[in-house]
């Protein structure tokens, strides 16, 4: 807990399990990172690392047979009055009336695929207005007004005509914006974005981040972007973390991380981003030798030992690292570091 | 490297699985359906009834017996003393001074042993071989040793072996069924799906009028039109066959969606490119890639044939005596003042129930086995 | 909309016109003349009247080719004359009409209740996956597609038969079988509709249930109703209104296809039950070879159940907007 008024989210020590036949994946396996108000947040790492489901972990929406075994996430959540108080959202009853009012009214989210994310026999209209009277003290013809305003300003031409329109009439891009639409109708906030321009093509792809960053100035909220690609999370956001099955490998602002990373994982990472100013034509983008291991079965020691190209034998594959800081506001979790700190 | 031999080993074994053929990979996921493999169990038994009823029969079905009209079913008493010697009472026959009727009991004074593997009335093993050996029965020719597991009928008949010669008749004609259908399905639903335009359009149509109108009254009409002196293995082909009508549709859809995905894969246009003609494209290479969707889907099939056949042989306008199916034994059911005052003749729905049942949880382990990522209700 | 019903009919009215040249094949299958057999009954009930004959060869244009005879028959269903019962030496449509107004109102409370049970069954048991009741219910599904419908009315049957020693067949008390209608007949048979409701819908039920179940547990995995969580909708009301919503349409469209089956089955039911429906007429005159009725009758049967596919198509454009908007 903290007294930081500057703290909108502070998520601590936070375990989301699945608990499946084969085995329990470890999809977050003790994450903690602080989240400003207003303030931009990335979340890196490759598919499988967890970070679609920290995402759901914080608004509770994880699907079974996932559970939040531990961890506490404070919200400083803004009271009546003009001051605030944090509550612990993984305290919550995931389908309790306390959560359902954060949830979608002042932390929004925004998912990957602007295709299948709308119900297809309901109108734009209709679904955006749900979420504006569920969370807004307003009228149908007041919600239907506020949700008018909001596509106007995601930029969607004719709102009051497109506001009727069943989503399969809508293209990707502007699907995806009737979703930013719908998640800042309830004045987030927090407003989550999933991967929200991976399936969408390259120049949309462009519009909307551009999109998301203007919002999020103009509504002053606080946003986390979640993606695998650190190209697009360092156009948008301030801070990074990166993460590995279900760890935080490395946290740092987007300067320090590009400039100096620290985790092995997050150079290779940073190798696999196309760059413009490449030294020469034939310099090929590295991949990142191997694939993720099997979720249920995660290395012993540091889980990314057996990718990694620094590997110690007798040391990453039995001590497990922990998250140290390394410098002001940024740490990294791996035992190349760890001698520096601790001796 | 101490933990790098885990992905080694796992390595091994998904090699093995790689290595393991398909119909191995669908027997394996299949066993693990406790439902389907006691399914698969009961088809067994029932087709094992099918190939020896006559060995199962105990008296010959369709002798009548004046003397022991709806027989209640007798008593088989299991232990004698301490010994597990099977054996039954005699009878003794009283009328009733208010009903007049005939009333029979058990003789406690006469006992008669169950014989194993004994000689009976006389048969044609697969209608060739002439032998009179049966499973069980009694060592006697009196008349008043009843050995009627299920009772007898109105005409004195008894019902087990009745049921064993019907199970024959029913499974084989849920059996021919869907090898009709199941050549109708292949034929139509592969045309239709390999060619697709105007002969998928025409096969569509018919399958969706064919979908669209009530069967039941259609094929008793169609039953009925059977001219009455055919003989009997004439009207079992006619309704077998009018039978299999009604579930080719269904395999036939199952067929062509397979192969509207499958016609796009690379593997069938690499053959295409390669000059493989239709046929052999579709039956070499289309085929054995969804044969364990058709058979899951066939076995789910077969219950229909049954029912089918059952039904429109309850209303009389299907198989007929002498043929004995489950249909032609519920046909004695079907007045219900017969059957409150003898029960027993509903055992035969019991085994249509068992039969549909089983049927249906061995094909849907089968569907599960064949496609492990498709969810089924 | 009403594009989409105009594509509709325009596979319903040659699919029927289809099935009445079926109906009548029917018709023509038995060998022998039709007129002979009639003019042998009346010899023998000693009631023959050469007249009879002449105006029975021409209403059905008996000595005519078979497209005339075709063409008599087929003018006469549509214009609701469909000709004198061999059997019953009446006019088939004084026959049918009361017993087609029962098929339909049994039909029509079918699938009514099929509904009703089918639609929360299948909900629970999606929502609530390996729980108990999904157990409870999947076994019982199996149960009730597993029964042939005919002989579940033989065991309820003799059950009430033999342990509270009622009758359970037919639609009426005796008091009321040839009552002319009232509202106290009307109550009376709603009081046995019940038991061949009960009957004929268990299959139904258990197939839609099933069908409900799969369709629904494929949606609940969809990203939309992931978003309608994230909106801060309640569990119980994101389910009924997004994917419970999308799970229904295959569900209305497959309605259609459920009453062929419900004629189908309601016809043996009948017969064992008894029941004042077309279903022991048509086999009544399949028995008596009284051909041209047993052919109009299935042909009215067709029509009918072409009628309930259609209304199941106006219900699915209304639900579902990509249908109705041609998308």
């Amino acid at each position: 807990m903290t007294n930081d008024s500057d703290t909108l989210i502070r998520v601590e020590d936070v375990r989301t399990h699945f608990f499946l036949d084969e085995g329990v994946v470890k999809a977050v396996d003790g994450v903690s990172f602080d989240l400003a108000r207003g303030a931009t947040l990335g979340v890196v790492g490759e598919s499988g690392c967890g970070k679609s489901v920290l995402a759901r972990t914080i608004i509770r929406i994880v699907p079974r047979p996932g559970r939040t075994i531990d961890g506490a996430i404070w919200y400083h959540r803004p009271s009546e009055g003009g001051g605030e108080r944090p509550i612990d959202l993984a305290s919550l009853e995931a389908d309790g009336a306390e959560i359902r009012d954060i949830r979608g009214g002042e932390i929004t989210m925004i998912f990957q695929e602007p295709m299948v994310s709308f119900s297809p026999v309901h109108t734009i209209g209709d679904q955006i207005v749900e979420a504006v009277t569920l969370h807004r003290n307003a009228t149908r013809e007041e919600a239907r007004a506020i949700a008018v305003d909001t596509l106007r300003r995601v930029g969607i031409p004719n709102a009051e005509s497109r506001i009727d329109e069943y989503p399969f009439r809508l293209s990707g891009g502007m699907r995806q914006r009737a979703m930013i639409a719908m998640a800042l109708s309830s004045n987030p906030t927090l407003l989550m974005a999933d991967e929200p321009t991976t399936a969408l093509d390259v120049t949309t792809q462009a519009q909307i981040l551009e999109l998301m960053a203007d919002l999020q100035e103009e509504f002053g909220m606080a946003m986390m972007l979640i993606s695998h690609n650190l190209g697009v999370v360092a156009q948008t956001t301030e801070r990074i973390i990166v993460m590995y099955l279900g760890k935080v490998v490395e946290s740092a602002d987007v300067r320090t991380l590009f400039r100096d990373p620290k985790h092995p994982y997050t150079q290779e990472l940073l190798k696999s981003v196309p760059k413009l100013r490449r030294r020469r034509q034939t310099e090929r983008l590295a991949a990142i030798y191997g694939s993720v291991p099997s979720p249920y079965e995660r290395p012993a020691g540091c889980p990314f030992h057996p990718r990694c190209p620094q590997f110690m034998a007798g040391e990453c594959d039995v001590i497990e690292p922990t998250l140290k800081a390394v410098s002001e506001g940024h740490s990294v979790s791996c035992l190349l570091y760890s001698e520096e700190t601790d001796s | 490297m101490a933990s790098a031999s885990v992905p080694v080993e796992r390595a091994d074994g998904a090699q093995s699985a790689y290595a393991a053929s398909q119909w191995k990979l669908v027997w394996w996921r299949f066993r693990r359906h406790k439902l389907a493999m006691a399914g698969l169990a009961v088809v067994i038994a029932l087709y094992v009834v099918s190939l020896f009823p006559e060995f199962l029969a105990i008296a010959d079905p369709h002798e009548r017996n004046a003397k022991k009209l709806y027989l209640s079913p007798t008593p088989v008493q299991i232990l004698d003393g301490w010994l597990p010697m099977p054996f039954v009472y005699g009878l003794k026959s009283e009328r009733n001074p208010e009903t007049l009727a005939l009333e029979f009991e058990p003789d406690t004074s006469k006992k008669y042993r169950i014989q194993w593997i004994t000689r009976g009335y006389e048969y044609k093993l697969f209608g060739f071989f002439t032998t009179d050996w049966h499973l069980m029965g009694l060592d006697t020719e009196d008349d008043l040793a009843a050995f009627h597991i299920l009772g007898t009928d109105r005409m004195g008949r008894d019902l087990w072996s009745r049921l064993m010669l019907a199970t024959r008749i029913s499974m084989s004609v849920g059996l021919l069924g869907v090898i009709i259908s199941l050549f109708l399905g292949i034929l139509l639903g592969g045309l239709s799906g390999y060619y697709s335009g105007a002969v998928d359009v025409t096969i569509q149509r018919m399958i969706e009028f064919l979908r669209s109108i009530p069967t039941i009254p259609l094929w008793i009409a169609l039953a009925a039109a059977v001219p009455r002196d055919w003989s009997v293995v004439k009207v079992y082909f006619a309704i077998t066959v009018l039978i299999s009508f009604i579930g080719w549709t269904t395999l036939a859809r199952e067929v062509r969606g397979r192969f509207l995905v499958l016609r796009e894969d690379d593997f069938v246009i690499a053959a295409r490119i390669y000059g493989s003609g239709a046929m052999r494209t579709i039956f070499r290479h289309m085929v054995p890639n969804f044969i364990s969707h058709i058979i899951a889907t066939t076995t789910l099939a077969v219950p229909t044939m049954i029912i089918a056949e059952t039904s429109l042989s309850f209303l009389g306008l299907g198989l007929r005596q002498p043929v004995i199916s489950w249909g032609v034994l519920l046909f004695e059911a079907q007045n219900i003042r017969a059957v409150s005052s003898a029960p027993w003749l509903l055992v035969p729905g019991a085994f249509v129930l068992l039969s549909v049942l089983a049927f249906n949880f061995m094909g849907d382990g089968l569907r599960d086995a064949a496609d492990p990522y498709s969810i089924h209700g | 909309m009403i594009q989409f019903l105009a594509k509709r009919l325009a596979i319903y009215v040659p699919m029927l016109a289809l099935m009445s040249i079926v109906s009548f094949g029917i018709i023509e299958a038995p060998p022998g003349d039709y007129l002979d057999d009639y003019v042998a009954l009346l010899k023998a009930s000693g009631e023959y009247d050469e007249g009879d004959a002449q105006r029975l060869e021409r209403r059905y244009g008996l000595d005519s080719p078979f497209y005339v005879r075709y063409w008599k028959w087929v003018s006469g269903v549509v214009r609701w004359d469909l000709g004198d019962s061999l059997e019953f030496r009446r006019p088939v449509n004084e026959l049918v009409n009361d017993r087609l107004a029962m098929t339909v109102v049994l039909g029509v409370f079918t699938v009514v209740f099929t509904w009703t049970m089918a639609i929360p069954i299948g909900i629970i048991s999606a929502v609530k996956q390996y729980s108990f009741i999904d157990y409870a219910f999947t076994f019982l599904s199996y149960l009730g597609v597993g029964t042939p419908n005919f002989l579940l009315a033989l065991v309820l049957m003799w059950t009430a038969f033999s342990v509270f020693g009622v009758s359970i067949t037919g639609l009426f008390s005796d008091e009321y079988i040839d009552a002319p209608w009232s509202l106290g007949k009307i109550w009376d048979m709603f009081t046995h509709m019940w038991v061949p409701m009960l009957i004929l819908g268990t299959d139904g039920t258990a197939r839609l249930t099933r069908i409900l179940r799969a369709n629904l547990l494929d949606e609940l995995g969809k990203p939309y109703v992931e978003t309608a969580r994230s909106k801060g909708l309640s569990e119980w009301r994101l389910i009924l209104k997004y994917p419970v919503r999308i799970a229904l349409n295959p569900f209305v469209s497959t309605a259609g296809w459920t009453l062929p089956t419900l004629f189908s089955g309601s016809l043996i039911v009948a017969q064992v039950m008894s029941l004042p429906t077309v279903g022991p007429l048509l086999l009544k005159a399949l028995q008596s070879q009284d051909m041209y009725m047993a052919g109009s009758i299935v042909l009215i049967l067709t029509a009918l159940t072409l009628v309930g596919t259609l209304l199941s198509d106006i219900v699915l454009g209304f639900m579902d907007p990509r249908i109705r908007m041609g998308a």
